[in-house]
């Protein structure tokens, strides 16, 4: 049933790809409040809240690939050290940019 | 004295012919005459002038004016002899006769009375001890009830705590390995490592698996006292589910050196609407166990797929198990002693459980040192496919979605509204509560994580409030955990994002067909 | 030597035989055998001959049966420390001794002290102190107090 797609859908589609440059924008701000809090759990946790946001988008629109990234990522957030979180949401922030 | 001597002789031999033996003494108590026979009873020493106590014992303290009948007395020689002693004129005549006959009879009477009623003394005895045993044992009952409940409640909070960890072990390790198997195809040169890395996972992953089945088994065990255990039916892929079976347990079997068969007749169709966890559950209990038990030979798996019904057996050539064990066997905890396997003991009890939940029996046969075969049948009925869209029992439908994310909201309904779905979108729980006061849904799809109140929150809510509508999660994790949370909480059914929009029609489908019946 | 005739009385199966004969012979036998009638049995304490009459326990309950105490200078009222109707019974028996012979020198034997479930009331140590009468625990088994409670007897009729 996903063959045909209702204008509609499709429009909606094309919404949620124009607003991935947004949510780079808001990795990147977690990454600095991580670096910033020096990865305290309240840091943590607020990332941890946007990936599992876009987690669930992601997939619901077919983005497969930062879907797996953002559940890898969310299970590595807070593992050892604050270089750590970062990188992994750097690498979410890279698979964006090539929607941008 | 001529006469006197003449009576003797008659006395004599008048005694004589009765057996009777005699002897007389004077007022002070010497021996006056005797008869001869006196000896066959072995007062052999009675001479004329003697004092009778000196030579006859039961003599003694007594005196010429007593008259006397002992009946039975032992005489020296052993024989009883019944004794009279008659005074006449100042002397005193005791007269002797044997009386064996009539003592053996009256022994054995006597005897036999005094054993009866000894016995009903200790009868009488036994049963008021019983009765303090049994008070004494009720009282124990209802200590071990109380420790059995404890220990129930004991189990299934230590459950869930080692559930938790264990299923991000197996999901975190999953996620390894998807990103392994990414790793492996854009670097051609580390592939290698990588498939070698991937085996070890799978091992861990295997591990924890196993793991993981025992401790729900524990917490199963927990719900079983509480009937706690659900059976939620949904499209089920038999094949996918033996295939799968047959993947966890064969390095099992490997590993003992037995020969693992599949025997599988699906006939067409093999999609039926079963509970596919509880299902694979059992299968994974009673095969697990048939391994366990089986030290060579085979352990056969058979599935037939016929009329909406499933039957299944599992059989082993393995111990077997003794007519009394067989009874035993569905008690929980119980292990045959014998064998020295490890493991809970409760797997059967919540296999049984569960196939009886289904509409099923477990029967179990078995030989000892020949084998076990294990078989159940349960209905399995098949998934009618609707072409969704056309489908007249969701188009026209109220839905409530309760998600914060625009996005994925959006998406939803808008799918949903194309199916001819009439939905109604709100951003929290604490809104969907409000909008089920102000107006009936036939299901509510709800995210988890939500500001303002989450889903958790919600479900409770609406339990408390013992509104029915059934509520279908929409969950990012697909943490087994939080699976069980919302499970726990009532909700119909527990869909991971990303969401095939087709699973929620065919629960929709399913919530029809139940409000039908 | 002086000699005396006491009897041993009780019920059936409280042990007068075997007390008899842990004390005359120094043998003990686990098998019940019912006495009949009368066994006599002799055995010398210091300078007395002392003649044990071993009565049927059926039969010293019987007021025909009485006259096998006629003569005795004693009595042994016997009973089973674990049967506590043998104890109770003891002083419906000295009554028929009482009856018979008048009042004798009397010890009690509560016999089977070897075994566990002792049940003599305190009622029935009460009674058996009201009447004077020197109580001994014994056990044919192990030989506790067996010669200590003939001992006694003899001494209360010698006196
Ligand atoms: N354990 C134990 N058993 C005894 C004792 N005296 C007697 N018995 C047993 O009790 C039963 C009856 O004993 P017996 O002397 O025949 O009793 P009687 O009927 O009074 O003569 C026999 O089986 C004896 O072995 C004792 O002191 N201890
Ligand atoms: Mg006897």
């Amino acid at each position: 049933m996903t063959d045909i797609e209702s204008p509609q859908i499709q429009a909606l589609k094309q919404r949620y790809r124009e607003s991935l440059a947004e949510k780079i924008e808001l990795i990147e701000q977690q990454i600095n409040l991580i670096v910033a809090a020096e990865a305290d759990a309240g840091s943590l946790e607020e990332a941890h809240q946007v990936l599992h946001k876009l987690a669930g988008s992601s997939g619901m629109y077919g983005y497969n690939d930062i879907n797996l990234l953002c559940r890898k990522v969310m299970s590595g957030l807070g593992g050892s050290s604050v270089d750590d979180s970062v990188n992994a949401l750097n690498q979410i922030a890279e698979l964006l940019e090539q929607y941008r | 004295m001529e006469e006197r001597r003449l009576q003797q002789q008659i006395n004599e031999q008048l005694f004589k012919k009765l057996q009777l033996a005699y002897f007389c003494v004077d007022k002070s108590m010497r021996v006056t005459c005797f008869s001869k026979n006196l000896r066959n009873y072995g007062y052999d020493s009675v001479l004329v002038g003697a004092e009778i106590e000196e030579h006859v014992d039961f003599m003694i303290g007594l005196d010429a004016q007593t008259e006397l009948d002992l009946p039975m007395v032992e005489s020296p020689s052993g024989t009883p002899v019944a004794v009279s002693l008659l005074p006449s004129s100042g002397e005193l005549t005791v007269l002797i006769s044997d009386a064996s006959g009539h003592a053996e009879q009256r022994q054995l009477l006597q005897q036999k009375a005094n054993e009866n009623e000894l016995l009903l003394e200790q009868q009488h005895k036994l049963m008021g001890q019983l009765s303090l045993a049994s008070k004494e044992l009720e009282s124990k009952n209802q200590q071990l009830e109380e420790a059995s409940r404890l220990q129930t409640s004991f189990i299934s909070g230590v459950s869930h705590e080692f559930r938790t960890p264990l299923t991000s072990i197996i999901g975190y390790t999953n996620l390894v390995k998807e990103d392994l198997l990414l790793v492996s195809e854009s670097e051609p040169e580390v592939k290698a490592s990588a498939q070698q890395n991937s085996e070890h996972l799978r091992a861990v992953q295997r591990s924890s698996k196993h793991l993981l089945s025992l401790v729900e088994n524990l917490l199963d065990h927990g719900k079983l006292d509480s009937n706690e255990i659900f059976i939620r039916p949904k499209s089920t892929d038999l094949a996918e589910l033996f295939d799968d079976v047959a993947l966890l347990l064969k390095p099992l079997s490997d590993s003992k050196n037995i020969e693992f068969k599949l025997d599988i007749e699906l006939t067409n169709s093999f999609m039926a609407v079963m509970d596919d966890s509880r299902l694979r559950q059992c299968l994974i209990n009673l095969v697990g166990n048939a391994i366990k038990f089986t030290d060579q030979g085979s352990v056969t798996l058979t599935a037939r797929l016929a009329d909406e019904s499933l039957t299944i057996s599992v059989a082993d050539t393995g111990l077997g198990i003794s007519p009394e064990n067989l009874k035993k066997i569905r008690l929980p905890f119980w292990q045959a002693a014998d064998t020295g396997k490890a493991g809970t003991g409760l797997g059967l009890t919540i296999t049984e459980r569960i196939i009886e939940l289904m509409g099923g029996d477990l029967d179990i046969s078995s030989e000892l040192g020949k084998g076990t075969c294990v078989s159940f049948e349960v209905p399995a009925p098949m998934l009618l496919e609707t072409p969704i869209g056309e489908c007249s029992t969701v188009s026209g439908s109220k839905v409530l979605l309760a998600e914060d994310d625009a996005d994925i909201a959006d998406l939803v309904a808008m799918m949903m509204s194309e199916a001819g779905v009439d939905v109604t979108h709100v951003e929290n729980g604490a809104l969907a509560i409000e909008a089920l006061r102000d107006q009936p849904f036939d299901l509510v799809l709800m995210d988890i994580n939500m500001p303002v109140m989450t889903g958790y929150e919600a479900l409770e809510k609406l339990q408390e409030s013992k509104n029915k509508t059934p509520v279908v999660i929409l969950s990012a994790s697909s943490i087994e955990a939080d699976r069980a949370k919302a499970e726990s909480l009532g909700c119909f059914d527990y869909l991971v994002k990303p969401v095939d929009i087709g699973d929620i029609f065919q629960i929709m489908n399913r919530v029809v067909d139940q409000e039908s019946l | 030597m002086k000699k005396k005739k006491i009897c041993m009385v009780g019920d059936f199966s409280v042990g007068k035989t075997s007390l008899t004969q842990t004390f005359v012979n120094n043998v003990f036998s686990d098998k019940y055998l019912t006495t009949i009638g009368v066994k006599i049995d002799t055995a010398i304490i210091g300078d007395t001959k002392l003649i044990v009459w071993d009565v049927a326990g059926r039969d010293s309950l019987s007021p025909i049966n009485s006259s096998y105490l006629v003569g005795a200078a004693g009595i042994v009222l016997v009973g089973d420390g674990t049967r506590e109707n043998t104890i109770d019974d003891l002083s419906i028996i000295w009554d028929t001794v009482k009856n018979r012979i008048g009042e004798v020198p009397v010890v009690v034997a509560l016999n089977k002290a070897d075994l566990y479930d002792w049940s003599v009331s305190d009622q029935s140590y009460t009674f058996f102190s009201e009447q004077g009468w020197d109580v001994f625990s014994t056990s044919a088994k192990d030989g506790r107090n067996v010669e200590e409670m003939f001992q006694a007897l003899v001494e209360k009729i010698t006196n």
